[in-house]
């Protein structure tokens, strides 16, 4: 025994020298954020460099002769000749409970003046994503509290759904309201007191938009008392490049935090587009060869490693999980691009925005045709699947109906029966930003949908009927959504609840 | 004019040529191949040059321990010190000492792009990074 501390011991010993060893270079060039420097023949991919002045930089080409770093933060302070150092580290982020509330840049770093960040733990932005073992298929719902989208396209815990359409279709407002929906949920489930309660907390990732909208949406979520739950990384168009292409790693990383701590979160990255393309600009400047599109040929592991990070995990690993809602822009609808078609094959569904539903007034603008969700119906909640399960067939039929019927004069009965329903749903489908509806009460509406009340009110006013029935249920019609809520499921008897208030509504209403 | 891939692999070449067999640049080695190349020059001939006369710089910087020093070492140790990097780069290697008080007290050891340093300067630099 004593033979063996000795040996260990004398380990110690021999490790514990003073000298500091380093492997230093000199940048030839500087352009556009990007340093090449000479030397360096010991850096790792992906290594911490630094520059003198404290800036620092990541080693991202290795060359034979020469190493591509590109610089975080301000390249300016640097000059040709100046020497740079390897620092052993790859680049990591201050993770934990502490980061929410706050809105950090893309190394981990507060911008929203609100003194230091509380975190003793900090995570490297490049992570292996979870392997097959630890992981488990997606059984919980992320209720996003928009009714299209929970009842169509309904997103489990740990699901990687893309939000994909062209400009100002309301894609960044679908992420936030999912994120609104999350705190509003989570604060409910903390003043219940119950144990097996759990929160999902959200990470927004910002990348290359102007600054003004991500205040905007940081106002959002302060108004609707969301930030308490989130996190915001940001990495506006002004930033450069580097901090744009390292933002969504940035942002996983805090997520993974939660992921390997046995909590749920959700990240958003908004959006993926300009993060390709910063990814592309740092290529090109490092003279990467450029394929298609004048993308660098790897530009499809860009997205690939960093969505398949997301993940639900086993009971053995804890029980966390990490959702995706990446957001992808799209240039006149064309879902065929390149970075498109890239990142709909990584992720499993996708929410398809349309312009021309957007301009009708149909908001949000959710294409029930090439919208899909190919994991999130397990998760769903079962008194909900009972009332939601025929909905996208009758609206996806009656799409097909409506550009038929223009031609036809005298419709039978059935025919315009399957007209009139889809009408009434496009309108209770209707909603307006921020103001997620708690899926118990999207379950009475939908009922009550499924269940004739809407048929003899006109089409004109179902908008205005739903939100009525909406307000009912959070006022008089109280009691028998908590109950949907507690059971999770529609018994004979909460359905006769369910029905005397909705004629008790009716009556009102009318 | 920017060095084409086979330029590079020339110049290379160029550089294995003047080498002996314990990695040592020769003198003598070194004006053969620069008067070979004078009697045949190429279009690239001043590139060539150029990247022959990088690579010797590099070369003969990876022979060199460049040893800086606050508080002069005694002459055993810069001995024993030669021994041993001679010993990890597997070259031998030549010392050239110089004084820089910077350092406030200790050493500072530069081979190539490897540094390796013990010094008080170098102890007091994460604390300056902390505090500001
Ligand atoms: N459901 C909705 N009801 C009414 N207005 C909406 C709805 N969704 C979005 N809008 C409005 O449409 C505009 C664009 O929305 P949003 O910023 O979410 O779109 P986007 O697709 O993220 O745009 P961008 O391409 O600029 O990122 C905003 O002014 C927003 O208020
Ligand atoms: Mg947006």
């Amino acid at each position: 025994m004593s033979n063996i501390t000795e040996l260990i011991k004398k380990e110690i010993e021999s490790l514990s020298t003073d000298a500091t060893r380093t492997n230093i270079g000199r940048i030839t060039t500087l352009a556009d954020g990007v340093a090449r420097v000479d030397g360096l023949s010991k850096v790792m991919f992906n290594e911490m460099v630094e520059f003198p002045n404290n800036v620092s930089g990541i080693a991202l080409n290795l060359e034979e002769e020469s190493v591509g770093c590109v610089v975080l933060g301000d390249a300016s302070r640097l000059k040709e000749g100046d020497e740079v150092q390897t620092t052993g580290r790859l680049l990591s982020v201050p993770v934990g409970m502490g980061m929410l509330g706050r809105v950090v840049d893309a190394i981990g770093n507060p911008i929203d003046e609100k003194g230091p960040i509380d975190s003793s733990e900090n995570y490297p932005v490049e992570r292996i994503a979870p392997g097959i073992i630890p992981r488990q298929s997606v059984d919980q719902p992320l209720q996003t509290g928009i009714m299209a989208i929970d009842s169509m396209i309904p997103v489990g815990r740990g699901q990687r759904e893309l939000i994909i359409g062209d400009r100002s279709t309301g894609k960044t407002t679908i992420a936030i309201d999912t994120i609104i929906n999350q705190a509003k949920i989570n604060k409910l489930g903390e003043e219940s007191g119950d144990p097996d309660f759990r929160p999902v907390y959200s990470i927004y990732v910002a990348i290359g938009q102007k600054n003004s909208n991500i205040a905007r949406t940081i106002k959002a979520l302060e108004d609707n008392g969301a930030m308490d739950y989130v996190i915001v990384v940001a990495a506006p168009a002004a930033d450069n490049p580097a901090n744009q292409y390292l933002a969504p790693y940035a942002g996983c990383a805090m997520g993974e935090w939660f992921l390997r701590n046995g909590k749920d979160a959700l990240i958003v990255y908004d959006d993926l587009s300009k993060h390709a393309v910063a990814y592309r600009q740092i290529s090109l400047i490092l003279k990467r060869p450029s394929g298609r599109e004048a993308f660098p040929g790897d530009v499809f592991y860009l997205h690939s490693r960093l969505l398949e990070r997301s993940a639900r995990l086993n009971k053995d690993s804890g029980n966390g999980s990490l959702t995706a809602l990446p957001i992808i822009e799209t240039q006149m609808g064309d879902v065929a691009g390149y970075i498109p078609t890239n990142v709909i094959s990584i992720t499993d569904g996708q929410i398809f925005l349309e312009t021309d539903l957007f301009n009708k007034g149909i908001r949000p603008a959710v294409s029930v045709g090439l919208s899909v969700s190919r994991v999130g119906s397990a998760a769903q909640v079962k008194a909900y699947k009972k009332v939601s399960g025929k909905v996208k067939l009758q609206l996806a039929q009656f799409r097909e109906l409506a550009a038929f019927s223009q031609f036809e004069s005298d419709l039978d009965a059935a025919t315009k029966a399957q007209l009139d329903r889809g009408a009434r749903i496009v309108e209770m489908f209707k909603q307006g930003v921020y103001s997620p509806v708690p899926v118990s009460v999207q379950t009475g509406v939908m009922w009550a949908m499924e269940n004739n009340f809407f048929d003899s009110i006109d089409v004109s006013r179902i908008t205005a009927a739903v939100e009525s029935l909406k307000e009912y249920f959070s006022s008089s019609g109280k009691e028998v959504v908590q109950k949907i809520h507690e059971e999770g499921n529609l018994t004979k008897g909460i359905e006769e609840d369910l029905r005397r208030a909705v004629e008790d509504w009716k009556r009102s209403f009318a | 004019m920017t060095a084409s891939p086979r330029i590079r692999e020339i110049s290379k070449k160029l550089l294995r040529l003047t080498l002996d067999e314990e990695g040592r640049m020769v003198e003598a080695k070194v004006c053969e191949v620069l008067e070979t190349l004078r009697a045949n020059p190429s279009r690239y001939h001043k590139l060539l040059l150029q990247l022959f006369l990088d690579h010797a710089i590099r070369e003969s910087s990876k022979g060199l321990a460049i040893v800086e020093f606050a508080g002069k070492p005694s002459d055993s140790s810069i001995e024993s010190l030669k021994i041993e990097l001679s010993r990890q780069y597997g070259r031998n290697i030549d010392v050239e000492m110089r004084e820089n008080l910077d350092l406030i007290a200790g050493i500072r050891v530069k081979v190539f792009d490897d540094v390796y340093e013990d010094s008080a300067s170098s102890r007091l630099r994460p604390l300056e990074r902390a505090l500001c």
